[in-house]
């Protein structure tokens, strides 16, 4: 191997090194001048952690009798660890799971922030904090007015949706968002955890140093479960999720700056994934041409 | 090592930009990663769309009998940055593909390499092929 080679390969190697920490050191640390942030300010572009970090279930609580039934009907295509060799064996495939997302039907909250890796922007406008999400061209809102979470019948009147009714406010450098009024459809992770209509799940944000936002959440769903679910994955702070701040460049497209630049419209559209790529492509990969 | 270097590169390119979207796409039950095919054939069709970018192409067998083979690559955004876009392949082409098979046994597979009738390089993903 001549020096050339070596020198070539080293600098290769230290590229791809950068490149993997690359959005976590681009932006200058904490406690240094240039590192200093208000942490009331969580705007900019954020994305939480690999796939591979998804909650893990030997923190749920156990099911109430009405959990246990609602589990029962649904066919994940994952099985969580401590589920395998139960009742409900799952699917292995996206053809024939009952995963509402398979058909691009909406991801829903809490899946959306809190199992997916998919870009967030928080925008801030005049009594609300916005939260777009790349996947989906989707949009949340969290109501900073001080108005009150719905409960009863206010509650009854607007009806569930797919990402719920959302409140927050600041506690201290904390932002604590409330948010019920689940559609019962949508799935709160991907084993297919069912989740009540007027469950209330509590998120706390808080900014950690210029680059991190350290997420955590708590579901309190009394008809399905238990206790309070506090979501938990296995790293090392398995109570935390962290969002990173995202490096210039991992939202410049071409010079469009952004989620929605054209080329990232990451929309599950029936056309494409349904119709065509899962029939034509990715169901005869699994199941063969019967 | 000048092609190692392209595969390498392109491999660090797809993985510092691809991550984000899709995640929900994954495809180890689909195709077998550790096996690599090489198939001829002309164009039928570029589908230049998400969730995966996919190109279809005829393929005339030992008996003169034609199939037409789906292979799906990457999503619209990662190919972008390798300079590919929605004329990258034209109806008619006849081209080169390396590709995982799947797992079914269908006509499908997914993209490693593709090349041209003179032997060029047009797309790559997933690194060096060793087989």
């Amino acid at each position: 191997m001549s020096l050339i080679t070596v020198v070539v390969l080293g600098l290769l190697f230290s590229a791809v090194a950068f490149g993997q920490t690359k959005s976590r050191q681009q932006q200058p640390a904490a406690g240094t001048a240039a590192g200093k942030f208000d942490p009331h300010d969580l705007s900019g572009f954020w994305e939480g952690p690999p796939p591979g970090q998804r909650p893990a279930e030997d923190a749920r609580p156990p099911f109430t009798p009405a959990g246990k039934e609602a589990m029962s009907k649904r066919m994940p295509v994952y099985i969580s660890r401590s589920a395998r060799g139960g009742e409900n064996p799952g699917c292995r495939s996206s053809t024939c799971s009952n995963d509402p997302i398979y058909v691009c039907n909406p991801v829903g909250f809490p899946r959306h922030v809190w199992e997916e890796n998919e870009p967030i922007e928080f925008v801030y406008t005049p009594g609300r904090i916005l939260q777009l999400f790349q996947w989906g061209r989707t949009i949340r809102e969290l109501w900073m007015d001080g108005r009150k979470l719905p409960t009863g019948q206010n509650l009854e009147s607007l009806g569930p949706s797919w990402y719920g009714i959302s409140v927050a406010e600041w506690q201290g450098d904390t932002l604590v968002v409330n948010t019920t009024g689940f559609d019962e459809r949508a799935w709160p992770d991907q084993y297919g955890h069912p989740l009540s209509f007027d469950a209330r799940i509590e998120e706390r944000y808080r900014r950690i140093d210029a680059n991190t936002i350290e997420g955590r959440m708590t579901i309190f769903d009394p008809k399905n479960y238990t206790g309070p679910w506090v979501y938990t994955v296995k790293t090392a702070t398995p109570q935390v999720r962290l969002f990173k701040r995202m490096a210039p460049d991992e939202v410049n497209y071409f010079g469009w700056k952004g989620l929605f630049s054209g080329i990232t419209e990451a929309m599950c559209a029936p056309m494409n994934e349904v119709e065509d790529f899962n029939k034509r492509i990715r169901d005869r990969a699994i199941f063969g041409d019967k | 090592m000048i092609a190692f270097l392209r595969s390498a590169f392109v491999l660090f390119a797809v993985v510092l930009v691809t991550a984000p979207l899709f995640a929900h796409h994954g495809r180890g039950a689909s195709y077998d990663n550790g096996k690599i095919e090489t198939i001829q054939g002309t164009v039928s069709e570029w589908a230049w769309r998400n969730p995966h970018c996919a190109l279809y192409v005829d393929v005339k067998g030992p008996d003169g009998k034609v199939v037409n083979w789906g292979f799906e690559s990457q999503n619209v955004s990662s190919l972008s940055r390798l300079g590919m876009n929605r004329l990258s392949f034209q109806p008619g082409q006849e081209l080169t593909i390396k590709f995982n098979p799947s797992r079914g046994g269908a006509p499908v597979g997914v993209i490693r390499k593709v090349y041209d009738i003179k032997g060029k390089e047009l797309l790559s993903f997933g690194g060096p092929i060793d087989q």
